[in-house]
């Protein structure tokens, strides 16, 4: 039965829709303009991709450096200067992608396939938060800690999909759509909507009020390749629209879902009190007078429930659009929109121009507000070699480079595509 | 980088969680401070002491504690031991029978015939050819014609019966059947052992009818030795001239021997089944001092060997069987094979059998005695269809023994024994934590409580208790009017099995108040135990199981109305767990906050040890940290008392605890207030909440 839905549904996408290599990618660039810039047609096209991008409208390139690269301890000077840039809530989020993807042409349609693997994560959290995980709660002694709208969640997947595109009226129109099929690895999730954390001014009791929601695996780094923990699907749907001065695209991206199997999820909404682990045994002689304090027996203490059961989560959806157009044969441009159905993510505004500088070259700028970070810039550098190469890096890093402690935000984009 | 990244959102995860914390080694990524409790306890007298069966809630609901200690058990192994000595026994062979057979040999008309061919008279031959010709031809002749016929050294072959045999008693019959048509007026023969020549036996008959008429004689052989191969002298056989008679060559004369109700000195034999060897016997058990005198025992474990040596050259069909051993209504029998021996040799072989779980009969074959089993052995031949040679002179050797027999229950008179308890030193654990100060109880109840596991009644005369406080060096002497008299003890019943109690108040008119203040941690005891001291008197119907027991208890009650002063309880605790490990913790103050239920002002002490074994740091409360809950004019609690207690732990404090493997608490109470009794009640109680605040260490991954 479910093997017949399958079929269906490719038969649906493959009258209907078109898929191709997303329209973020730099390549695009190049490939619509082939026929002004000297690429041949091709019947086949292989990509191979890695990306990562990381950006917060609070937390600093420097901060960031010291906590995930350098591992430089994190002074009190270093968090002030973070605290002073601390908005009320704030963001964070981490996308890292490497995979390989194909599209292989006929008279009629061409296929799209393809491997992803993506690791991506995502935070919103309020200033208190920051300020307990960084500095601890004893400055919150006797007063409410606002955890509020706290929404925290790292998760890294497979998909593997197939898809098909199809130009309608002359190539005026272009429909695709791919379907992907994913296996995810690790989990860990947070939520915590309208919550609040007090501190018994002498430390006796920490009050948790409100609402949580924490799922989580152990991390385990086999579980990025091998190991399954959840399983689900996704489609991918592409639209475009050609008239004489450019090309208007729309494209949704990972529109699905990932059930975790049997995931250790910790929940309630009350008033959870700790007030320090029981220990019955304390006399006992030849017994530890101090258990071991973890997230479990806390949990235990404080009567939140926990649980090993399933645990749908969407992914996190990209809608993007934009419109290229070519004011003349050595420049294009586009202006787009791109948003991500993720906590912590807003609207991402882009404008990008492209450069043909001659001998195969492309320069690409481009300029963003939005996303997980606020405005950004962004460098690109492409080359085509012998007509059937394209080699791309795009360099997310100006401001890492040159203000890292007044910066928010740092990735890079490189491929690597061969046309047959 | 995604580890990393993992860590980084964990963290975020995790601390927000209620401060719980990631638990890494190596360098720290960044500090926080904590302010948070980490555990927590509340203590009873049920925690306290955290056997409760040694909390006794009184009336008032205030508390006796109460303490058994064993001074000295009695097991059955030091009443009964069940030894047999080893039972030997050689049995020769008490009987050789064969069974009746019978062997025929035919003189026919052929056999005539080829007789008269060969004596080479003239006469002889012609009557031979005339006979041969009326057989061949079926013609008939004149049975005047047959001459008189002699045979000597006719074969017998009796080896299908025995190659030779000595014969003890027996009886030979011979049966001569006429199946020629012509009658026989005489019939002289002579049977000898073809080797010996001896002769067997020998008759003569007048008259034997023709077609199939018979005459028979029977010898005694008693006493002879008699060959396989025999040979008969048939010296005069005369035919009666009766006219004209058809003949065949197959019509012969039935010479056939039959031996019967033979049994034998010694035979090379073909033997029938047959049973060779038979004893039966007493074994009576040895070792049982003191009069124990068992009609009955049950074998827990043990077991039963059986060695055997055969001469007989046969193969020895064994059975042992100790009829009045049960197990599950089937008495013990053991069946097994010995070995034919080789000729002049022994054949040998050890049998062993688990005895256990068999009940036995210890009254013996006639049910009149005691100590003493009854046993058999039977040994057999089998037809083997082979002749072997076996002789009276053959013997069976048997030995018997036990090994290991444990009893599970005895049953009998277990006899006047005497067992002394000591002179002994035993320690007394109840007070072992105590390190320094005084307590003094109101009052003490001591009893000596023996508990009687065994069937049989007793005696039991306390000679001596003396207490000693080896820390203080005082020791008190038990004096009392249960001192140095001979006091009864009853016996435990059985169906349903119950121990006795015996208890002896010690406490009356002694000073066991006094001896238990002392505080002691040894007791030195002599205590003597006679069994039976009045003899025989449940005639024979003492019992013991294997699992019985006699033990000696001193009990101690002691009701909580007492007065501490700077009574210091010490205990040592292991400190090794994986958050402490972790080396999380910086430095910091760690606060005890105590709301104390018990009319007791304490402080605490804490001193830290490496694996060594050796005090690197300490924490100690001032004196009297901890208040007391205060009292009203009934001295009883009417609320809890709050106290907290400080330590500051810096940084170089914090590492020696890191390196701590065991921490000794030492907590020195008072009553309050002094000089007065107060009782402990069932619902005091003492609260504890340790809260840190800390300078706390996030780890790289």
């Amino acid at each position: 039965m479910k093997s017949r839905v399958v079929l269906a549904f490719l038969l649906f996408i493959s009258f209907f829709s078109n898929a191709q290599i997303e329209i973020d990618k730099m390549e695009r660039l190049l490939l619509d303009k082939k026929d002004s810039i000297g690429i041949p047609s091709y019947k086949l096209l292989i990509n191979v991709y890695g990306d990562f991008y990381l950006n917060s409208n609070s937390l600093s390139n420097k901060f960031i450096s010291s906590l995930l690269y350098k591992g430089n301890f994190i002074d009190e000077e270093m968090k002030d200067k973070n605290t002073k840039r601390l908005k009320k809530y704030n963001r964070l989020g981490v996308d890292e992608h490497v995979g390989i993807q194909g599209v292989y042409s006929t008279s009629k349609l061409n296929y799209v396939f393809g491997i992803d693997q993506r690791v991506f994560a995502s935070a919103h959290f309020s200033d208190d938060l920051f300020e307990m995980v960084f500095r601890g709660n004893t400055s919150f002694a006797g007063k409410d800690a606002n955890l509020k709208k706290t929404s925290i969640q790292v998760y890294d997947y497979q998909s593997l999909y197939v898809g098909v595109q199809k130009q309608l009226k002359e190539g005026k129109y272009t429909l695709g759509a791919a379907a992907s099929f994913i296996r995810g690895g690790n989990y860990q999730g947070l939520k915590m909507k309208n919550t609040s954390m007090y501190t018994e001014p002498s430390g006796q009791y920490i009050d948790l009020n409100g609402d949580i929601n924490f799922s989580r695996y152990a991390y385990d780094s086999s579980a990025s390749a091998l190991k399954s923990r959840g399983k689900g699907a996704a489609i991918n749907l592409f639209f475009s629209m050609k008239n004489e001065k450019g090309r208007l695209n729309f494209e949704v991206r990972d529109l699905g879902f990932i059930t975790w199997k049997n995931i250790k999820t910790y929940s309630g909404d009350s008033t959870f009190r700790y007030d320090g682990i029981l220990i019955n045994d304390i006399l006992s002689t030849g017994t530890s007078i101090a258990s071991d304090i973890t997230v479990d027996s806390i949990a235990v203490e404080t009567g939140i429930d926990i649980e090993y059961k399933n645990k749908t989560t969407f992914l996190p959806t990209i809608f993007h659009l934009n419109y290229i157009f070519s004011p003349n044969k050595r420049h294009s441009r586009t202006i787009g929109v791109r948003y991500m159905l993720s906590p912590g993510y807003i609207p991402r505004v882009y404008l990008r121009e492209a450069d043909f500088l001659g001998k195969g070259f492309t320069l690409v700028n481009t300029f963003s507000y939005g996303g997980f970070g606020r405005l950004d810039y962004e460098i690109g550098l492409l080359k085509k070699f012998k007509n059937s190469f394209i080699i791309s890096a795009n360099l997310f890093a100006f401001e890492y480079l040159v203000m890292p402690a007044k910066s928010s935000g740092h990735g890079l984009n490189i491929g690597l595509t061969k046309l047959f | 980088m995604k580890i990393k990244l993992y860590l980084l959102l964990s963290i975020l995860v995790i601390l927000s969680f209620l401060g719980s914390c990631r638990r890494n080694s190596q360098d720290p990524l960044w500090n926080v401070d904590l302010l948070t409790p980490l555990v927590k306890a509340s203590l009873s007298m049920n925690n306290i002491i955290k056997d409760t069966s040694f909390i006794k809630k009184n009336s008032d609901n205030s508390i006796t504690v109460v303490s058994r200690q064993e001074l000295a058990k009695i097991t059955l192994d030091s009443l009964v031991t069940l030894t047999t000595p080893p039972f030997s026994n050689t049995v020769k062979l008490n009987s050789l029978v064969l069974d009746t057979r019978s062997v025929t040999t035919k003189i026919t008309v052929a056999l005539i015939i080829s007789e008269l061919e060969k004596t080479g008279d003239p006469n002889d031959a012609n009557t031979a050819l005339l006979l041969r010709a009326a057989a061949m031809y079926n013609i008939p002749i004149n049975s005047s014609l047959l001459p008189g016929l002699k045979f000597l050294n006719v074969p017998i072959d009796i080896t299908q019966i025995f190659s030779n045999a000595q014969i003890a008693t027996g009886n030979l019959s011979i049966t001569i059947t006429n199946n020629l048509p012509v009658s026989i007026d005489l019939f002289e023969f002579n049977l000898k052992n073809k080797v010996a020549q001896n002769s067997i036996m020998s008759s003569t008959f007048n008259s034997i009818p023709a077609n199939g008429g018979s005459v028979n004689a029977s010898q005694n052989l008693a006493g002879m030795y008699l060959e396989g191969d025999l040979v008969a002298d048939i010296d005069t056989i005369n035919f009666n001239s009766t006219g004209n008679v058809y003949i065949q060559l197959d019509q012969s004369l039935d010479i056939t021997l039959t031996v019967s109700g033979v049994t034998l000195t010694s035979a090379n034999a073909v033997f029938p089944d047959q049973d060779v060897a038979q004893n039966s016997d007493e074994v009576s058990l040895v070792g049982l001092a003191n009069g124990v005198e068992l009609t009955s025992a049950t074998i827990e474990s043990g077991l039963m060997k059986v060695e055997v040596y055969s001469t007989a050259q046969d193969k020895i069909y064994f059975t042992y069987s100790v009829p009045s051993a049960i197990k599950g209504g089937q008495p013990f029998e053991v069946e097994t094979i010995i070995p034919a021996a080789l000729p002049g040799q022994t054949a040998h072989k050890i049998f062993t059998y688990d005895f256990s779980g068999y009940t036995m009969d210890l009254t013996g074959e006639n049910n009149d005695t005691v100590n003493t089993f009854f046993n058999t052995l039977v040994g057999k031949i089998k037809y083997s269809g082979k002749k072997v040679y076996l002789s009276l002179a053959d013997s069976i050797s048997i030995s018997i023994f036990t090994e290991n027999l444990k009893p599970s229950y005895v049953k009998g008179y277990l006899g006047q024994q005497t067992e002394d308890l000591g002179p002994a030193i035993t320690s007394l654990d109840i007070f072992k934590n105590i390190e320094s100060g005084t307590l003094n109880f109101e009052k003490v109840n001591l009893n000596l409580t023996i508990e009687n596991g065994f069937g049989v009644d007793g005696s039991v005369q306390i000679n001596n208790i003396t207490a000693y406080n080896t820390r203080t060096s005082s020791s008190q002497v038990l004096t009392g009017p249960n001192i140095g008299v001979l006091l009864p003890i009853t016996k435990a019943t059985d169906n349903p099995y119950v121990n006795a109690i015996n208890t002896f108040d010690m406490s009356t008119s002694s000073n066991a108040t006094n001896l238990i203040n002392i505080l002691p941690d040894k007791i030195n005891y002599s205590i003597q135990v006679k069994t039976n001291p009045a003899g025989n008197l449940n005639t024979y119907n003492d019992f013991a199981y294997g699992k019985g027991f006699l033990s000696a208890f001193l009990d101690v009650e002691m009701p909580l109305s007492l007065i501490a002063s700077k009574l210091v309880l010490s205990d040592t605790v292991d400190f090794n767990t994986t958050t402490i490990k972790s080396k999380n913790v910086q430095s910091g103050t760690f606060s005890v906050f105590v709301n104390n239920g018990f009319p007791l002002s304490a402080s605490l002490k804490m001193y830290f040890m490496n694996a060594n074994g050796m005090i690197i740091d300490s924490l100690k409360s001032s004196n009297g940290a901890i208040l007391p809950a205060p009292v009203n004019g009934a001295n009883k609690v009417t609320e809890k008392s709050s106290s907290q207690i400080k330590f500051g732990v810096d940084e170089y404090r914090m590492n020696n605890i890191y390196n701590t493997e065991k921490v000794i608490f030492k907590i020195e109470f008072t009553t309050e207030p002094s000089s007065t009794f107060l009782k402990i009640y069932n619902d005091y109680s003492i609260d504890f909440k340790m809260v840190g605040d800390m300078d706390y260490a996030i780890h790289k991954k």
